[in-house]
């Protein structure tokens, strides 16, 4: 969720979005907040920790390491002020799974709504990796190429229209609703999506009943 | 208390090779024997997870149960 809110946010900054630094981003993320909850649990403390730490640690790597992008044809977050709202957006996706999506108490449409829009987030970052993955493939490896691989208003459109046909299937289906999200997501990005192949809607239609049964058992577990 | 004392060592031993890895110039690492790999970005990358390791060992250190 947090990697999604990520590349939209440098999608529409202007910033590139980068293969190499994406994945970097996920190993750190996805280090911070799983070696948190190993060892102190989850909590409010833990996330507020890890929303710090996360894109704090990421900075400095930015800022140490060699840069792999033509830096002069392609800007980078690495000024100070972007560490803000990577934490707003680690902060953000850390309160909705914990306060929302695995809190007993929370209202059950909130906690639909809630599941279709982390769903939305995580089907918009898988789709995003799997096609700077394909271009990163078809060009040899070209960072430039790939850096210019996603446009802002596909990642608009994208989301609200995830969102509201996984939040709206929540509310009203019970039965069968992973088969139903997965197929209508791959059909949207063969007609409307960047590269219009079967073969993307295909990995989107894993992709999405993957993570879906991924988000449930989280859910059924953190609960 | 002297379980908790164990994060303080992890965090004390992650942090040394944390430390030289991202902070330290490649010239130096690769003078001193130490380049455990060929690319200096990768080099960083290993050191920035100690240190995200330290930090976070630090953290439960001082976290109360």
């Amino acid at each position: 969720m947090m990697n999604s809110f990520d590349m939209i946010f440098h999608l529409f900054e202007g910033t590139a979005v980068h293969l190499n630094y994406v994945a970097i981003k996920l190993t750190v993320i996805f280090t911070a907040v799983f070696v948190t909850a190993l060892t102190s649990g989850l909590g409010k403390s833990q996330g507020i920790f890890t929303s710090i730490i996360g894109p704090t640690i990421f900075f400095i790597y930015y800022r140490v390491a060699s840069s792999t992008l033509n830096r002069e044809l392609f800007r980078i977050d690495e000024q100070l002020w972007y560490v803000v709202p990577h934490i707003i957006f680690f902060g953000f996706s850390y309160w909705l799974v914990y306060s929302v999506l695995v809190n007993k108490r929370a209202k059950e449409i909130w906690q639909r709504i809630g599941r279709g829009f982390s769903l939305a987030l995580v089907a918009i970052a898988l789709d995003f990796i799997y096609l700077m993955f394909r271009a990163s493939m078809a060009s040899g490896g070209n960072e430039e190429v790939i850096a210019m691989t996603l446009h802002a208003p596909y990642a608009a459109v994208l989301l609200v229209v995830l969102t509201l046909v996984f939040a709206g299937l929540f509310i009203l289906m019970k039965r069968y609703r992973s088969f139903v999200m997965a197929i209508l997501s791959g059909l949207l990005v063969v007609l409307f999506g960047i590269e219009r192949t079967i073969l993307h809607g295909l990995v989107l239609v894993a992709l999405v009943f993957i993570a879906y049964h991924i988000q449930k058992w989280v859910i059924k577990h953190g609960k | 208390m002297e379980s908790r004392m164990k994060y303080l060592i992890a965090a004390i031993v992650l942090a040394i090779p944390g430390t030289i890895y991202t902070f330290v110039s490649p010239k130096k690492i690769i003078l001193w024997g130490i380049a455990i790999l060929p690319r200096h970005n990768d080099r960083v990358l290993v050191g920035i997870l100690c240190l995200l390791l330290a930090c976070i060992f630090i953290f439960r250190y001082f976290k109360k149960n």
